[in-house]
């Protein structure tokens, strides 16, 4: 008997396998209607949404994300997505509109990652069409694309890091690990959690050279470029961004999180 | 422990999906299985790492299921692959398909599901302000309260779009007319009062108030949500009784 692991299950269809485009496309388009629909009967901001918005209006009223301090002295959240809803604002969408885009293009763009991943470890479309439908319909990502708030924004980047992850791990080639340190800086200026991407990363390389799949030097490099590229970017976006704040943010997150992990020990 | 049971049982499986959760966490295991039998690295990271996820968001006691929001795909993926490694179990070809398309559909159709669980007044503040811009047109100079409302205050004066007068807004808790009755007699001119009351709105009328009819009005009231057990609710209170401001 086959297993899974040395050779991927075969239930494949062949009226799948023939017509996987179409049926892609149709996957989409239901995802597509799904999220247009969940909008249109629950049309409503919840009370994340409306910190956003508060300081969009800031933003706006004082001209620059840093002058949003002076409302909001506090503010901690990373600000790539507000920067993103601001700047669509620049087009003439309302702040609600531009933030209800944002969410349902991220949100539509986990169903070909999904796809994506899933074809990583099998060439059978009807299995990555599987993993395709499931993400069109899951009631969690369809929320969540139809609501104004950062995390479909922060799923798109995340879950497209975690791809070029694992095409790191297949191919053993440098290239994806960029993408996938880019998409991982852009995720962790959305949400702190993105951070563990830097785990998720660790793990795949140090098994990679446990396994004795590379080697000691190349685990060393591709870790270096990673850390270095993903670095760059998370830090060096402010200034384009205009969220310079922000640099004083990092370091306050670094020490909470810090006392969190310190206070879950304790329990032991 | 309440807490960390809290996590692993509504705020994780909420935002997973319970049927995704329980197959993503099989998954995991039959993947580590996998690289053990056969030493690849890439069966290690993605078991490791599955587990990595779910015990870090455990560890430093996630607030809120949304940060559980990145297993999503990954509990998906897995999912499916582990339908099809049980799909290879059965004997016949035809069989394995119809397992599989069998497993899919029924995911497929559990979602639908609960995407049609969707909240059905979720306009429950939009529609109580429009009622209240409508009535007010009447009574222009009017002021407007909120009592225990919480964080919602900043839904209220948005749909509203103009500045509203919280009451005790640190609370955000279902009003009773006692409650009701002791901020009330402090309001001079004629108000309108947004609160929360348990069940249907209109409960707390004049005669709980034990206020005349004149002074006290209903507005408009909705469901907050499915469950039917409260309403946000508004109303109108005139301390000299009915007049118009025209």
């Amino acid at each position: 008997m086959k297993r899974f692991y040395t050779e991927f299950p075969d239930v494949s269809m062949e009226f799948v396998e023939k017509h996987w485009k179409l049926l892609f496309f149709l996957i989409l388009l239901s995802g597509f209607v799904l999220r247009l629909f969940f909008y249109y009967v629950e049309p409503v901001l919840n009370r994340d949404s409306m910190f956003y918005i508060e300081i969009l209006n800031s933003w706006a009223k004082h001209g620059s994300f840093n002058g949003v301090l002076l409302d909001f002295p506090d503010l901690w959240i990373p600000p790539l997505f507000c920067a993103m809803v601001h700047y669509l604002t620049l087009t003439g969408l309302s702040i609600e509109h531009a933030g209800i885009l944002l969410s349902m293009l991220s949100g539509m763009v986990l169903i070909p990652l999904t796809y994506g991943i899933a074809a990583i470890f099998t060439d059978r479309k009807t299995i990555c069409l599987a993993a395709a439908l499931l993400s069109a319909v899951h009631p969690e990502l369809v929320e969540f694309s139809s609501i104004f708030l950062r995390d479909p924004f922060y799923l798109a980047f995340s879950s497209g890091s975690i791809f070029l992850i694992l095409r790191y791990l297949k191919f053993k080639s440098c290239v994806p690990l960029i993408g996938a340190a880019v998409l991982a800086s852009l995720a962790g200026n959305t949400r702190f959690e993105a951070l563990e991407i830097l785990c998720i990363f660790a793990f795949a390389c140090g098994f990679l050279f446990i396994r004795k799949e590379i080697s000691w030097k190349k685990a060393m490099v591709d870790a270096s470029i990673f850390c270095a590229v993903f670095l760059l970017f998370f830090l060096l976006i402010h200034p384009f961004l205009g969220t310079t704040y922000f640099y004083h943010v990092v370091w306050g997150r670094v020490v909470l999180y810090l006392e969190r992990f310190t206070r879950f020990f304790s329990l032991f | 422990m309440k807490i960390l049971l809290d996590i692993i049982i509504k705020k994780i499986p909420g935002t997973l999906f319970e049927p995704f959760m329980i197959l993503s966490l099989i998954a995991g295991a039959y993947f580590l299985f996998a690289a053990w039998k056969t030493k690849r690295a890439i069966f290690l990271t993605v078991s490791v790492t599955l587990f990595f996820m779910y015990f870090w968001r455990i560890g430093i006691q996630i607030v809120s299921g949304r940060y559980a929001a990145m297993l999503i795909v990954p509990a998906i993926v897995l999912s499916v692959f582990l339908i099809a490694a049980v799909a290879e179990y059965f004997s016949w070809k035809k069989s394995k398909q119809l397992f599989f398309c069998f497993g899919i559909f029924a995911l497929t159709i559990a979602s639908i599901g609960k995407l049609c669980l969707f909240n059905r007044t979720a306009d429950y503040i939009p529609y109580n302000c429009k009622k209240l811009q409508e009535d007010r047109l009447k009574y222009y100079d009017s002021a407007v309260y909120s009592i225990h409302m919480g964080s919602d205050n900043r839904r209220l004066e948005y749909y509203l779009k103009q500045k509203i007068i919280p009451l005790d807004a640190e609370k955000d808790t279902i009003v009773s007319p006692e409650i009701a009755v002791k901020f009330i007699r402090e309001m001079k001119t004629t108000s309108y009062i947004f609160l929360k009351e348990r069940g249907t709105g209109g409960r707390i009328n004049a005669a709980a108030l034990g206020l005349s009819e004149e002074k006290w009005q209903f507005i408009s009231s909705r469901y907050r949500n499915n469950k039917h057990r409260s309403s946000l609710s508004v109303y109108r209170y005139s301390p000299e009784g009915y007049r118009s401001s025209h």
